[in-house]
Order: C-alpha cells, then structure tokens, then sequence
C-alpha cells in the first residue's frame, strides 16, 4: 500500500516531500498511507517585530547617551560575546545575564547588519526575503519548506511579521494549539479523538471506496490537467492523515506565553514530521516612546521564548536538529527622542543557533556611535579598507548555503544577485 | 525623462485634468488591448495563464509544445476579434470562452499515453480547485446553508488569500487543505443528513425518494429506491448525471450495503444517530435502529470528497 502510495504522489508531481528519514516509520502507519515524517532539520525564525534596541542585548553600547542603563564599565561578557547587563531592571522573562549562559556557547552573533532602510515594512520584507525591491520573493522560512517539505501537511508554519511565500508553497497559519488538534484530528468531532465522526467500519469501508474509485479513475481516458488534479487531491487527503502523528505531541497544559505558544505549535508539528519551518513573532518593540521600558519588557519576553523552545526541542529530542534564527527588521537609533524613545535605525543584528552552526562567535561590529564598520566577507574580520556592507542578501545566500537550497529550482527563481566576491566565506564557522 | 504620453503621442494640455479617461481612449484603441483582455478572462475563468510561445528548441516536446501554443493563440485571437466587433463587451469575451473546447473539454476518447499527444492536451478543462469562499456557497448551494466554516483563519489554510502576504490561491490542494477536506466532508454531512431525513418528504433536498427503513438486498423494490437515491445525491452534489446501473453507482451501492451489513454483525451499536448529528433535532425521528442514517451519512461524505464536489 506504502508503494501504490508513493506512486500516486509520483504520478501527481509530489515527488514525496517528507523524506524518509531514520525516525521510525511504522508498519501500522505505512499501512494507512501515510506520507513518511520529515526528519530535520526544522528552522525556526524569531522576529522582534517593530525594531529592537540591539545596544541593549548583543552589541552594547554605554557610551554618550546610547544607553541610560549602563555604562561601558559594566558591559558583561560570555565567552565571546558581549552583552548589555539588564537582570536587575526587569520585571519578568529572561535576562541577558541567564540566556547568554546558558546559550552563549552555541550562539553565533553578527553584529554591524546594514537593513539599508528604516521603515517597517520594507524593513520586514527585506531581512525575511533578503530582497528589498521585490515584493515576489518568499521569506527564508517559507523557501526552505518549499526545497525541502512541500506536501508536508504544515510544511510552513507562521504566527505573523512577514510571510511571503512566493507561491511556490502554502502558508498554514494555526493560531491555537485547539485548532492544531482540530485539524490533526479530521475524522473527529471538534478534533476529540474519543468522538469519531463515524465508526471505524464505517469510515474504513468510506476510505476503501474512495481508493477503489481512484483506481478506475486511472484506468479511464482523462483530461491531463484532469488526472493529475485528480492525483493530487487524493495524495492531499491520504497526506492529511500524517498529521494525526501531532496529536500525542500536543501538550495537555496550554503554555500561558505568547511565544510558548507558538512554540507548541511548531515544536508538536516538527516531531510529527508534518513541518519544516517556522515563523515566530512577538511585536511592540517599537519603542519611539520610553525605550527602556519597552525594551526591558520586550527583550526577556523573546530570550525567554527562545530558551523555552531550546528546552522543548530537548524534552522533545529535537534540539540537535534546530535551526534557529533571531531577528528584527531593524534596531533603534543611538540617541533618546524627547519622549525617552528612540526611533528607527537601520543598523542592527542577528543571531544564530543550530546543528554546524560553531557557536561562542561574534563578527561584524558598529562603532561607538552605532554606525556599521565594513566586514571583510573572506576573512570576516573588520576591514575598514577592503570590508563591505553586510546587507539582509549576505546573510540569506549563507542561509541558503547553510540548508543546502542554494541550488534548488526554487531558490534559482528568486535570485539574490549576490556577486560571488561578497559571499561569506566560512560563515558558519 | 519621457513627457507625458502614450506611444508617442503627448498629453495635450487641455486634456491633462482627464488625462486617466485620454489614456483609456488610447489604450482600447490598441489592437493589443483586446487580446490582453481575453487572455485576462481566460485567466479569471480557469486560475491559469494563456501558454506562451516555447523558447527551448532543445526541448523533445518543442513541436507538441509549439502547436497547443498555436492553437489556443488561434482561439484567442479569434475572441478579440469578436470581442473588438461587439463594442468591447467583455460579456462576450467570457461567452465566447466559455463556449470554447478549451473550456468545456472535460475527458477524452481515448487514454493518450503517447506524451506528445499529452503535452499538447496539457492546457484543456477547466479542472480549477475552488476557493474557501466558494466551497462554502456551493455548499450553501447543495444543502441549503454554507458549512460556516471556511472563513478568517480556516480560509487562509484552505488555500485563500490575504491581498498582502498571500496573494494567489493555492491551486492545489496541501495535506492541511486534504485535513480541511475531510472535516467539512465529514461535518456537512453529520449535520445535514439528519436534519434532511428529518424534513417531510417533499421539503428534502438529499433523500426525497426514500426513508430510513428501506434496507438493501431486500427486494429490487428497496434496491432500486436506494440507487435512484444515489444518482440524485450524485447530481445533486457532484452535478454528475448517472444511470442507476453506473459504475459509480455500483460504488457508492456497496458502499451503503457494506455499512449497514457491518453494522448488523455488529453487537452494541447505538440505536441512535450520533448526538453531535442529531443535536436541535426531535428525539423521535432520530432512531437509527438498522444504521441506514449513518450509511446514508457515510454515502453524503463520500461524495464531499470527491473531485466533483472540491473542483470546479
């Protein structure tokens, strides 16, 4: 049955998206036609919607009026890193201090990113798609699920910010962990796996009748478009059944945080194998008004739901096949507005975690007033001579490098004209 | 920099406060404008783009590839001749599409293996996936009130779009659009099977023709009153026109048998509708003593799940 499976998704163009991997794959859900699980590695995109201070997290500052916090003395580091030292101004979530131990010797900083603009929108577009002028071009996220999972059934999820996908894959949106059930459980009432919609004699006699019928149907002169349109709808249905598998990773307790519960989401849709990315965001941090404040709540908020998905994806025995990147569309000027804001600015920075990413490593920089200092893309040291701008494009043809779909149909289509002199040479350590 | 203009000809001055209405003027007057036009209701018609011309004479299917160019370029030309004709009622340009094989093909003769035969055939049918929006008045349609579903968030993973993020519906269908498929199909006919047996006779929109107590392998009598239902519930929701002794109709005949025989070999089977189908109904018309409302229910999401209902 495995086989006259793979043969209709052949014979459809599904070319079997969730690639059989060393996870187990029973006999019993062989039996039942199920896509075989997607086996990693899964990405997950953080985005610090609105803006984040950066001087306050990974590339502090101290000096002039950059931050009335601190000063340049009390700068902490880890390793490597350096780091704003915020544990005795905030409230709740996760200080710089406690993540950065935790996580400083995986983590991998760039700092100096030149997001070439400051307003959202386009800001938003171009660190997610790494292309400024096109509104066509897909989100990291959303390529990377399409070269590597398209007919998993949430082969790309998103919770907001920027989720173009260029139409080359769907987009699924499940905003609750009720609704994740709902649709894991399609032959149950409301999702309850104790309240089948029919009985299981019944719906096997539905199925069987539904296969019988596919079989005369490829037998019968068709219309191309006809019998492939055909092909896919039933690969889609059988397909869906794979998502069952996400029901005995959904928690029973509903995680009260914002970020934790998408976190869930993603997290139970990555171990069913029914996923490939996702896009996690939490917004407000458009702090044009009382910026440390805003920041002080808004930064642990993210670090927190960082590290809960870190410990999840252990719990889960995912971690080592997570790719986790952390972002924002741009970071926040060097200087107070007179509301003790600050506005946009569009020199920032980026993080990394994940399988062959080497972490305890920070490159690039901005100097003492918060502008960028160029970046040698071959030895990625400071260059004020030979350096260049390290642009939202740099960082996603390493990405695409990095998850081995630079050289995918799909990501040839949306081309980042890179020259091949500016790519990052040895990005991931 | 270019004044303002089209083609060569500047904006008069006197024409610049209707300069939009001067350069509509100008642009239906281009011999361009009408096919751009029909191939934009082809577009509108079947989700898809006109083919263009094949560029890669390496490529096998070249000739095969060039010809279903040609002759769908042929029909086009030909609606925006008659199109240019009628005054530019684009009325007529959807008729005339409508109307073309192009559109209204929907099988063939013969299985073509050959596959130049199938490169050339590849553009014909109609063969659209519906939209939310549109699965939700079909089912309005059907069963006289949409499922209630298939909006905001639903709709999105049903393939719909946003304007902004997603600007193309999916054409086909992923495996979450598969899992949306079997809810509605399985919940449209929990909650309309026994409402619609539970209806007079006459007022049923599925099952006009027949009751619950009539059971299959009894008699030709009953046997045939089950199988005229079947080719109404076939037209009715797939607008399929069958004969009683089809194919699809021996199908879904043993479909219906094969429950209600499972279900009489079955000891401790519920008397009863399932509650979540019979909820807001009479307690009284629900008995299900002989399983025939759940068969029937089985029969309903079967044809939910088919091509002919989901595909335009």
């Amino acid at each position: 049955m495995r086989r006259d499976f793979l043969k209709l998704c052949g014979m459809a163009g599904l070319g079997l998206a969730c690639p059989i991997g060393p996870r187990s794959y029973s006999l019993e859900a062989q039996n039942r036609n199920e896509a075989p699980p997607y086996d990693g590695p899964y990405y997950i995109v953080f985005n610090a919607s609105g803006g984040w201070d950066t001087t306050y997290l990974m590339d502090p500052k101290g000096v002039g009026d950059i931050n009335r916090l601190f000063k340049v003395g009390d700068i902490l580091t880890k390793g490597n890193h350096k780091f704003a030292p915020i544990a005795k101004h905030i409230q709740g979530g996760m200080s710089n201090e406690s993540f950065f131990g935790e996580f400083g010797n995986e983590l991998f900083t760039l700092n100096g990113l030149d997001y070439s603009v400051n307003n959202h929108s386009p800001g938003a577009r171009y660190m997610a798609t790494g292309k400024l002028d096109s509104l066509a071009y897909p989100t990291f996220a959303a390529l990377v699920a399409a070269c590597k999972g398209p007919t998993c059934p949430l082969s790309f999820l998103t919770f907001g910010n920027y989720s173009a996908t260029g139409n080359i894959v769907a987009m699924s949106r499940v905003p609750y962990l009720p609704s994740l059930q709902k649709i894991a459980n399609a032959d149950a009432i409301e999702g309850n796996p104790k309240s089948p919609y029919h009985d299981d004699f019944a719906l096997n006699r539905i199925e069987k009748a539904l296969r019988e019928q596919r079989e005369t149907r490829l037998t019968m002169p068709l219309l191309p478009r006809q019998e492939r349109a055909e092909s896919m709808l039933y690969a889609a249905q059988i397909n869906s059944k794979a998502m069952q598998r996400v029901t005995r990773h959904i928690p029973s307790t509903i995680p009260k945080e914002r970020l934790a519960q998408q976190a869930e989401i993603a997290l139970a849709s990555f171990k069913a194998g029914v996923c490939v990315s996702a896009n996690l965001s939490i917004g407000q941090f458009d702090s044009h008004v009382n910026n440390d404040q805003d920041q002080m709540k808004l930064l642990p908020e993210l670090l927190a739901g960082i590290a809960y998905v870190m410990r999840r994806a252990e719990a889960l025995k995912i971690r080592d096949k997570l790719v986790v990147i952390i972002q924002s569309e741009m970071g926040r000027t060097p200087t107070y507005n007179k509301q003790n804001g600050k506005d946009h600015w569009s020199i920032g920075s980026i993080m990394f975690l994940g399988p062959r990413i080497k972490g305890n490593r920070v490159i690039g920089a901005t100097d003492e007033k918060q502008f960028h200092v160029p970046l040698n893309p071959k030895t990625l040291s400071i260059d004020k001579a030979k350096g260049i701008r390290i642009r939202p494009e740099h960082i996603h043809e390493a990405l695409r490098q990095y998850a081995g779909i630079a050289d995918h149909g799909f990501s040839r289509k949306f081309p980042l004209g890179l020259p091949e002199n500016e790519k990052l040479q040895g990005f991931w350590g | 920099m270019f004044g303002a203009g089209f083609e060569g000809d500047s904006l008069p001055p006197k024409e610049r406060w209707r300069a939009l209405q001067w350069l509509g003027e100008r642009t239906a007057k281009d011999p361009r404008f009408a096919v751009a036009m029909v191939e934009h209701a082809y577009y509108l018609l079947t989700g898809r783009k006109v083919l263009s011309p094949p560029k890669d004479l390496g490529d096998p299917f070249y000739d095969a590839r060039s010809r279903a160019f040609q002759e769908q370029r042929t029909q086009v030309e030909a609606i925006a001749n008659r199109f240019a004709k009628s005054g530019f009622n684009f009325k007529s340009v959807l008729k005339d599409w409508v109307v073309s094989d192009f559109y209204r093909a929907d099988g063939l003769s013969t299985i073509s293996m050959h596959p130049e035969r199938r490169i050339e055939m590849e553009d014909l049918g109609l063969v659209r996936m519906l939209a939310p929006e549109q699965v939700e008045r079909k089912v309005g349609a059907i069963f006289g009130q949409p499922w209630g579903k298939l909006n905001d968030q639903m709709a999105m993973l049903y393939g719909g779009i946003d304007s902004k993020e997603v600007t193309e519906r999916a054409a086909d269908p992923s495996g979450a659009m598969g899992a949306i498929q079997r809810i509605l199909a399985n919940d449209v006919a929990c909650k309309q099977t026994a409402l619609d047996f539970n209806r007079k006779a006459k007022d049923r929109l599925l099952f006009p023709h027949i009751e619950p107590d009539v059971l299959p392998g009894i008699s030709s009598e009953s046997d045939s009153k089950i199988r005229q239902t079947i080719v109404h519930l076939n037209q009715r929701i797939l607008g399929q026109y069958d004969t009683m002794d089809s194919p699809d109709v021996d199908r879904i005949f043993q479909l219906f048998f094969g429950i209600v025989k499972d279900a009489s070999e079955r000891k401790g089977i519920d008397p009863r509708e399932n509650y979540h189908c019979r909820r807001n109904l009479p307690g009284d018309a629900l008995a299900d003593p002989k399983y025939t409302i759940r068969a029937w229910r089985a029969v309903v999401t079967f044809l939910l799940r088919q091509p002919g209902f989901l595909y335009e």
